[in-house]
């Protein structure tokens, strides 16, 4: 090709490859590297960012953390409690997604919808729920009057790992059920009609080929247990029970500061989060497991027989524990004058709802920022994670694999963590120099504006891995196609990749949006004073015990979430459903074009 | 006969997927049930697994009663032996697990496993692959795997799905011939589902065609290929070459028959004549097409004194050579809307005039 670096066509094409390559992985870079690599530059450079900043090395802040008792016991403790979790999440979320998928359960179809919402419902809420349930002098207890040994024995790691399993299921329930999908009933039938009778088909067939996914899931529950700061707020504090998570909260926001304390957990954290993230991909790349996956394949559903009852008991005991109880106590709650006077007639009240949507009060505030923020951060994150997601599975870019090494290591980072290298990046000394900070630079540090990047940054890993996911189920042919049609590579992701991936990138807008709404961890540590988003206000509200407005405030947060939700998912399905009749006598048409041949 | 179905029938919702089919097979025949997809034929196949259940009608093997309407027969228990379309190969086991899996079951001593794994894997070419894993072997050994999986149990009966539909052309012809020869070796009965005309015309003694849940036609098949009892059939068996038309007059012992051709526009229609064959003949009713296949189409540059009244005048449309052969489709001028397909013994050109003769010998009447 002729070289003719400044017609108008090539000017377009590198202006295009700035925007789709090199905004996406800028952004990145500042909003999630940078952070991330400032946590382990604080370790090895303890005073890097103090207030008279130099550069001696030591690993003796480091060694010195890890030495003390009540850290690294709040490490262990974080450990084996989602060790645990991890075994109880999976037991349950295989246990449900076999029953949902392939028997004949009654109302199995709902399953699906129930998950979702524990899996969106969050944890901070469940966990202050159940601690209002147990609780002496709680409702519940003014009726059941809870034996002492009760109460201790649930404000104990044991209810902490009840809350955690409760919240992670769902993790295996959806990598279950995608492999029960890839399965399908083939191997069950050749075994049965090998002579092996069913339970022998479920054990020796099917429950070693979702081992495998079983296994992925589990990980995924661990990490996100490991990385969970809203049980670790509420219940887990309640209870006295360190978790590593609060640990690196406290650091931070308790004086002194202790940011060599801050870093070095976190640095621990990550390390064991992203091993469990590793071992969960690796194991998903397995060859034999490949063998079976990739296509939907028929499945027949076991019918259960005499067994239907308690199955169904059973899974109505696991959304009553992980979604009703927790729920209606929010409701019932939220109605009432006084936590302590009960359910009398005169403690009922619409108060709590008044107050949380009047204007100007504090609440109303948080919740306008926080739907601005999730706004903004939710449609931000979709429309950079496509690119990034096109630069590592179809582009040959030099440095793709890495990208994508990055973006699957930093897939769970905890909250707490990536806030935790907010607060060192960006509110760095040496920035001053490059004008941002100090009294007269660019405000960014203790704005919402570092809060918003501070989503974008947690949720693009993870909206990019789900994007790739959707770029996997498109042919490369019909990008090909586009690009010899002329394409460049901004309209090649504008018309061709964006309208393919509709769907896809309307989930992924939902799940961010539904995360900020609900995220707790880093608003706690950054959100700008005076400026508090929903879940930190609610937490707050919690602590002043004020659990009727807080609770209020919380239902209106879910409300705006499923309203959400509702919108974007049921409206295209209505449209589907008026044009439906149409559609039926098109193709109507084209199969009795076919049959005449 | 060693396998009896009667009137099975099975439903989805409203939709009728199989209708009161009828089938009888007798050991060590090797049948297909052939039809375009969702004719009812993968159903039949795992009604007969026991992997569906019917609504009513009955399926007897050999001495066992596996279904009628009350009692069932469970899968494990029919000693059945199958072969899936994508093979459903246990990816977690070795060839030889897979293969002994069913063995195994069955308490057979594993000195005797090894042996008999081994005599399975020379069976279908493959002696030695016992220690590899499925996903180290081409879509053809996994064929052969899957069919020696089939055989470990010694069933008297197997049923393929589609069992080649898998693998690419050339070696789905070989392996066509490979399986026939080695079911009639060890006289197994099988039972083969297929969409592909020419598998089950070279794998099977007998051919039952399906269209909608409900048999066509069942026959061997050069009598389903010569003698097809409708226009369905005929059309799925091959290329069919058909015209339309109301019979003449029907003489009940003649073994020929006259129609009169829906000519449009035209005074005098052209009669024309064909073989009537003995098991067609009940299937008449008043309308029916005249099929020649292409192969028996003469084809003429010039007008000449014929013997009989089956002779077009067309121009022909298109050409191309194909496999020797000039596959040329002629638009006949009385008959715009049919276009016949025939391979001169010369080269045509296009839009050039040309006299086709359907020999009366070689055509056929197919009932409407």
């Amino acid at each position: 090709m002729p070289a003719a670096p400044f017609t108008r066509s090539a000017l377009l094409r590198y202006a295009g490859v700035a925007l789709v390559v090199g905004i996406p992985v800028l952004i990145l870079v500042l909003l999630v590297l940078y952070p991330l690599a400032a946590i382990i530059l604080q370790s090895i450079f303890p005073n890097l960012y103090a207030l008279n900043p130099n550069i001696t090395p030591s690993l003796g802040p480091l060694v010195h953390v890890l030495s003390n008792r009540l850290n690294y016991q709040a490490f262990g403790n974080s450990l084996w409690v989602s060790a645990v979790t991890a075994l109880i999440a999976s037991a349950l979320g295989t246990a449900l997604a076999v029953l949902a998928k392939r028997t004949d359960l009654p109302l199995r179809r709902a399953m699906d919808t129930l998950v979702w919402i524990v899996f969106f419902f969050p944890s901070f809420l469940i966990g202050e729920a159940w601690s209002l349930v147990i609780i002496r002098g709680g409702i519940p207890d003014q009726f059941l009057h809870f034996p002492d040994r009760f109460i201790s024995w649930f404000f104990s790691p044991v209810g902490v790992i009840f809350i955690l399993s409760l919240k992670t299921f769902p993790f295996v329930y959806l990598a279950v059920s995608a492999a029960l999908r890839w399965l399908g009933s083939e191997f069950e039938d050749a075994a049965r009609l090998s002579g092996a009778r069913l339970w022998r088909a479920w054990l020796k067939i099917n429950t070693p080929l979702l081992l495998p996914a079983i296994f992925a899931g589990g990980m995924i529950a661990f990490a996100e247990a490991l990385s969970d700061f809203g049980t670790a707020a509420t219940i887990a504090q309640s209870s006295n029970f360190a978790l590593v998570t609060y640990q690196i909260y406290a650091a931070i926001n308790t004086s002194p500061v202790n940011f060599a304390l801050a870093a070095a957990l976190s640095l621990l954290l990550f390390v064991a989060i992203g091993l469990a993230m590793l071992a969960q991909a690796g194991v998903q790349r397995r060859r034999s497991f490949q063998v079976i996956s990739g296509r939907n394949r028929p499945a027949r559903n076991v019918a259960l027989g005499a067994w239907k009852w308690p199955a169904l008991l059973f899974c109505a005991l696991v959304f009553l524990l992980a979604l009703f109880i927790p729920l209606g106590m929010c409701l019932v709650l939220s109605f009432l004058h006084a936590f302590g006077n009960g359910l009398t007639r005169s403690n009922w009240t619409l108060n709590n709802y008044s107050a949380a949507l009047a204007q100007g009060s504090d609440s109303f505030a948080a919740l306008v920022r926080t739907v601005e923020l999730a706004f903004g951060a939710a449609t931000v994150t979709t429309l950079l994670g496509m690119p990034i997601a096109f630069i590592i599975r179809r582009t040959q870019l030099p440095g793709r694999t890495l990208l994508s090494m990055f973006t699957l290591v930093t897939i769970a980072v905890p909250g707490i963590i990536l806030a935790c290298g907010y607060i060192f990046a960006w509110n760095a000394p040496y920035l001053e120099a490059l004008g941002i900070g100090g009294p007269d630079g660019i405000q960014f540090y203790g704005t919402v504006w570092l809060l918003l990047c501070a989503y974008i940054g947690g949720s693009l890993p993870y909206a990019t891995r789900l994007s790739i996911g959707g770029l996997e189920q498109v042919g490369t042919n019909m990008l090909e196609t586009a690009r010899v049609q002329g394409a460049n590579i901004f309209q090649l992701m504008w018309r061709i990749v964006g309208p393919l991936l509709r769907a896809n990138l309307v989930s992924i807008w939902l799940l961010v949006f539904t995360g900020v709404m609900f995220e707790l961890a880093a608003s706690e540590l950054l959100y700008p004073p005076g400026e508090p988003t929903l879940p930190v206000q609610i937490i707050s509200l919690f602590n002043d015990f004020k659990l009727g407005p807080g609770m209020a405030l919380s239902l209106l947060t879910v409300a705006i979430v499923a309203l959400a939700l509702v919108l974007l998912r049921l409206l295209p399905w209505l449209v589907g459903q008026i044009s439906k009749p149409m559609q039926r006598r098109r193709t109507a048409h084209v199969l009795a074009d076919q049959t005449t041949h | 006969m060693y396998l009896q179905i009667k009137q099975l029938t099975k439903s989805y919702g409203s939709k009728r997927v199989v209708s009161e089919v009828d089938l009888s097979i007798a050991e060590g025949e090797v049948l297909s049930l052939l039809g375009p997809s969702g004719c009812g034929k993968t159903t039949i196949l795992r009604m007969i697994a026991g992997l569906i259940t019917p609504d009513s009608g009955s399926i007897r093997v050999g001495e066992r009663l596996f279904y009628d309407g009350k009692r069932e027969v469970a899968v494990e228990d029919r000693q059945i032996g199958m072969v899936f379309q994508d093979y459903a190969l246990w990816p977690h086991m070795t060839v030889a697990k897979n293969i002994a899996f069913g063995m195994q079951l069955r308490r057979i001593p594993s000195a005797k496993i090894k042996v008999k794994v081994g005599e399975l894997l020379e069976l279908v070419n493959l002696p030695g692959m016992g220690a590899r894993y499925p996903y180290q072997l081409s879509g053809g050994q996994q064929q052969r795997v899957a069919v020696a999986r089939a055989l470990a149990t010694e069933p008297r009966l197997v049923l393929l799905d589609e069992p080649l539909s898998s693998l690419d052309a050339g070696l789905r012809e070989s392996m066509r011939t490979e399986i026939v020869q080695l079911f009639h070796g060890l006289k197994i009965t099988a039972i083969n589902v297929t969409h592909d005309q020419d598998e089950a015309m070279s794998m099977s003694d007998r051919i039952l065609v399906l269209r909608e849940g409900r048999v066509q036609q069942i026959g061997t098949p050069t009598d389903l290929y010569l003698h097809p009892v409708n226009p369905f059939v005929a059309a799925f068996m091959g290329h069919a070459n058909m015209l339309a038309g109301e019979i003449v007059e029907n003489a009940a012992s003649s073994e020929t028959l006259s129609l009169r051709l829906d000519e449009q526009g035209v005074e005098e229609k052209q009669v024309v004549t064909g073989q009537l064959n003995e098991n067609v003949r009940q299937h008449l009713n008043g309308r029916a097409r005249l099929l020649v296949r292409p192969e028996d189409v003469r084809v003429h540059q010039e007008s000449r004194e014929f013997a009989h009244r089956n002779v077009f005048e067309g121009l022909v449309s298109h050409t191309s050579f194909v496999g020797g052969q000039w596959r040329t489709l002629i638009t006949l001028d009385k008959e715009q809307f049919t276009q016949v397909l025939a391979y001169p013994q010369f080269q045509p050109q296009i839009a050039q005039r040309l006299w086709l003769e359907l020999p009366p010998e070689r055509c056929q009447i197919v009932p409407d």
